[in-house]
């Protein structure tokens, strides 16, 4: 189900309605539980029995686990965890990559191979909610976590609809323990959690697919090479669309969490006004690169062994997670350009990091449009289809497209240079504060006539229910 | 251990609750954006819209569903693009081919073909097909217009619980605000409202024409009665028919033959359930029917059609009763006009229909 549908304005009605009876509090979760199933199942119902299956592996893994001190089959029931956990994954999302790669291998050196046609659906939201478990597994593995006693509080983790689709990706140690107490949801906080609802959907419908999705699948589209004016504005257009719908998703997700009593971490910290690719990594989906900072980066040494090892553990994660995002060479691109950001950022630091312009406020503004610039750059390989179709952009960005032609009106290249410079502009103001602190500091009439304006451009912009982008991955 | 909690409370500290008297900030907030929208609605109401469901995928999957509904399979199924929507009544249909149930799956700008195929592939489906046949778009060869109608129908198997829940929804909503109009929407009103001048040399996608009928559940389409009535937008729209129509070149004939082949293959799957297809060439007047003839000739398309398909098949050009008509737009059939047409047309499948039987 996906937050800008008429359906999950219904559900949602309903659940808040029915969440609220004055029934014991295990029920109530029972019921959270039987809606996240409604929600899942309302998009592919027999998927639903992937993440009864997911539940099961971790709830028994993590129970064993709690039981024994044995070194030895703590490693097995860990493994047995990752194995089953990501072998559903790989079989499910990268199982025609794989597949593929493998033919073209074969084709290659001669061997005469044509595998049956690969017809398998990808779970929504699998790499979400498989991230999302192995946390409790592993950090009971760790001792970092004890295993949870009620197993309907475990269900109920790993399926909360909220945020099981795309993210963000919850900790077990962040979501258990609210599942103790019994949750009362103040008028404040419900009205609080609305108001992000409202703009997490202005973001996805009005920002990202009525302003920008356009041009950008316009120029991404183009099988002609395009003026420098046109392939700057479709990437502008992507980076801000993919901004707003993730970033809008997110905020969706922690809005309605909040209407039902319960807090999930931010995801995003206005990202587009990062200063370097370390801060940018702090900005940007925070959940996923926090995850594999601390479930991958920091078990293969981190920064501990050395400068080279550090930057092979860098480059590693960020391919990881370049693959993590999509089963293509384009995403581990992707990765791969952020890996050299991160390692060049490093190098430029050692470099040159004591010069006293670094330290001035026109170092921060360059330096905030040089992060923005190299992030576009990387966006092509994330967006584009094929190799083809990025090279075919990056030369048109940069001039070296030969004859080249223009497919954009300047109606559509000043809304979206206007769109961009305004998200621009929202992330500088916003870098060292808060949603939160705004919205305090702001006059009560004045936050009423936003949230008005919000919805109203959320009713006449009548997006025609695209899927969230991250819904694929 | 790291405490269990410590984690939590983190988010905790991040995730309050701004100080403002929210009860109050909702309130006014709805209020405000309530009224907004009220005063939306008589503008859209001011300038002449009406209430129209709007035509998706979604709601197109709602009327091939009626299809699978009727046990027996023994429907009457409207296909084709515009011209039929606009032009047939289904009640004067239904009841001359006794009383079958109408379901109209006819797209605009649609090229029939996915269409047939899909009813064609249908074991249950055993009615009789009434389809429109608009030269250039129904010997399409390929390209956007193919694409979406054939999109249209692989949706169809594809769609989920909540897209289905969602229509039923919206169809309740659209039937009764005016603003839900697709000239209304924001990125429609920022292209149309907000008209910057282009490059020299920026190569445009054609101009696809606005709002042009009031379109019912059934999906019957009755001409917007601006359209009827006002000649500058229907210039408008004849400038917009003759930038799309002109793209339409002649085509190859062995082209044209691999297609018909196509359509007469899904025609005999059709024929041999007990169902059948009847082709109907609607009315086009002014520069559009001298082009289409020019395009597509009646001899080389139409003809070897019925020959091939050995369909029965009514020309407007042949029937007096069917011709004679004005398309304020050089396309379609006004309201009144769609109406007599429709009693014309029936008259003249009951005879010849039972003729043919």
């Amino acid at each position: 189900m996906l937050f800008n549908s008429l359906t999950f304005v219904v559900f949602f009605v309903v659940v808040l309605v029915l969440y609220q009876f004055p029934t014991p509090w295990k029920l109530r979760k029972g019921f959270l539980l039987l809606a996240s199933y409604v929600f899942y199942a309302a998009w592919n119902p027999p998927l639903v029995l992937l993440l009864w299956l997911s539940t099961l592996i971790d709830w028994y893994c993590g129970k064993w686990l709690g039981r024994t001190a044995d070194p030895m089959k703590r490693r097995l029931l860990l493994g047995a965890s990752l194995v089953s956990n990501f072998g559903l994954l790989a079989y499910f999302k990268y199982g025609e990559f794989v597949l593929e790669n493998f033919t073209v291998l074969m084709n290659n050196m001669g061997v005469p191979f044509e595998p049956a046609p690969w017809s398998i659906i990808l779970p929504v939201g699998i790499s979400f909610y498989t991230f999302q478990t192995v946390t409790y597994t592993f950090d009971i593995y760790r001792r970092q976590l004890s295993p949870v006693k009620s197993f309907l509080d475990f269900a109920l983790y790993v399926t909360f609809f909220p945020q099981l689709v795309a993210g963000p990706i919850v900790r077990a140690s962040q979501f258990l323990p609210q599942c103790v107490e019994p949750k009362r949801v103040a008028a404040d906080q419900m009205c609080w959690g609305l108001l992000l609802l409202t703009l997490g959907m202005f973001q996805k419908i009005v920002v990202a697919d009525v302003l920008l999705s356009k041009v950008a699948n316009d120029v991404f589209g183009a099988a002609d090479r395009l003026s420098t004016l046109d392939a700057w504005t479709g990437v502008l257009a992507f980076s801000g669309q993919i901004f707003s719908d993730f970033a809008g998703y997110s905020t969706c997700a922690i809005g309605t969490a909040l209407c039902l009593g319960f807090l999930i971490p931010n995801n995003f910290r206005f990202p587009y006004a990062a200063i370097g690719f370390s801060d940018f990594w702090q900005r940007w989906h925070i959940t996923l690169s926090s995850w594999l900072r601390d479930y991958l980066y920091i078990p293969l040494g981190g920064n501990r062994r050395g400068v080279v090892r550090t930057y092979i553990n860098l480059m590693l994660i960020m391919l990881i997670g370049g693959l993590w995002h999509g089963a293509a060479w384009t995403f581990v691109v992707w990765g791969g350009l952020h890996g050299l950001y991160l390692i060049g950022e490093r190098l430029g630091k050692r470099a040159l990091g004591h010069l006293a312009f670094f330290q001035t406020g026109l170092a921060e503004i360059l330096l905030i449009l040089l992060t923005n610039f190299l992030v576009c750059v990387a966006w092509v390989f994330f967006r584009a289809e094929s190799f083809a179709c990025a090279w075919r952009l990056i030369r048109s960005m940069f001039g070296f497209s030969g004859e080249s032609v223009k497919i954009l009106t300047t109606t559509s290249i000043a809304t979206v240079l206007l769109v961009y410079g305004l998200i621009m502009l929202a992330h500088w103001i916003m870098r060292h504060t808060t949603h939160e602190a705004l919205v305090e500091d702001t006059p009560w009439w004045l936050v009423s006539i936003i949230w008005a304006f919000m919805i109203v451009a959320i009713v006449i912009a009548q997006g025609g229910g695209d899927a969230f982008i991250y819904f694929q991955f | 251990m790291r405490s269990f909690i410590s984690s939590f409370e983190r988010i905790r500290k991040i995730r309050t609750v701004p100080l403002q008297p929210w009860v109050r900030v909702l309130a006014v907030g709805v209020v405000a954006a309530v009224v907004m929208l009220g005063g939306w609605e008589m503008t859209a109401r001011a300038a002449g819209y009406v209430p129209s469901i709007r035509d998706t995928p979604d709601l197109w999957a709602m009327s091939r569903d009626r299809v699978k509904r009727h046990d027996d399979g023994k429907v009457l199924v409207i296909t084709g693009a515009s011209r039929i929507r606009f032009g047939l009544d289904h009640d004067i249909m239904s009841e001359a081919f006794g009383g079958l149930p109408v379901v109209n799956l006819a797209m605009d700008g649609g090229v029939v073909r996915p269409v047939l195929h899909d009813l064609a592939q249908d074991e249950g489906f055993r009615g009789i097909v009434i389809c429109d046949y608009v030269p250039n778009l129904f010997w399409m060869p390929g390209g956007p217009l193919l694409e979406e109608s054939a999109s249209w129908v692989e949706k169809y198997p594809r769609r989920t619980l909540s897209g289905r829940f969602g229509q039923q929804i919206a169809v309740r909503i659209e039937g009764m605000l005016a603003f839900l109009n697709n000239d209304l929407t924001l990125g429609k009103l920022i292209e149309t409202r907000v008209k910057l001048p282009n490059r020299d040399g920026v190569m445009l996608p054609p101009e696809f024409p606005p709002f042009l009928a009031v379109n019912r559940l059934d999906r019957r389409e009755v001409m917007w009665e601006k359209l009827e009535k006002d000649p500058a937008f229907q210039d408008r729209i004849k400038g917009i028919w003759q930038g799309l129509f002109s793209m339409a070149t002649a085509l190859p004939p062995e082209l044209v033959g691999k297609m018909r082949a196509e359509v007469a293959a899904d025609v005999k799957a059709i024929r041999d359930r007990g169902g059948d297809v009847i082709f109907v060439r609607f009315p086009s007047t002014g520069w559009l029917r001298e082009w289409e003839n020019e395009t597509a000739p009646r001899e080389a398309h139409w003809e070897p059609l019925l020959q091939e398909t050995g369909c029965l098949g009514i020309h407007f050009e042949d029937y007096p009763e069917l011709g004679g008509f004005d398309c304020p737009e050089w396309s379609h059939l006004s309201g009144a006009d769609a109406e007599k047409f429709s009693r014309g047309l029936a008259r003249i499948v009951r005879e010849k229909y039972k003729g043919n039987e």
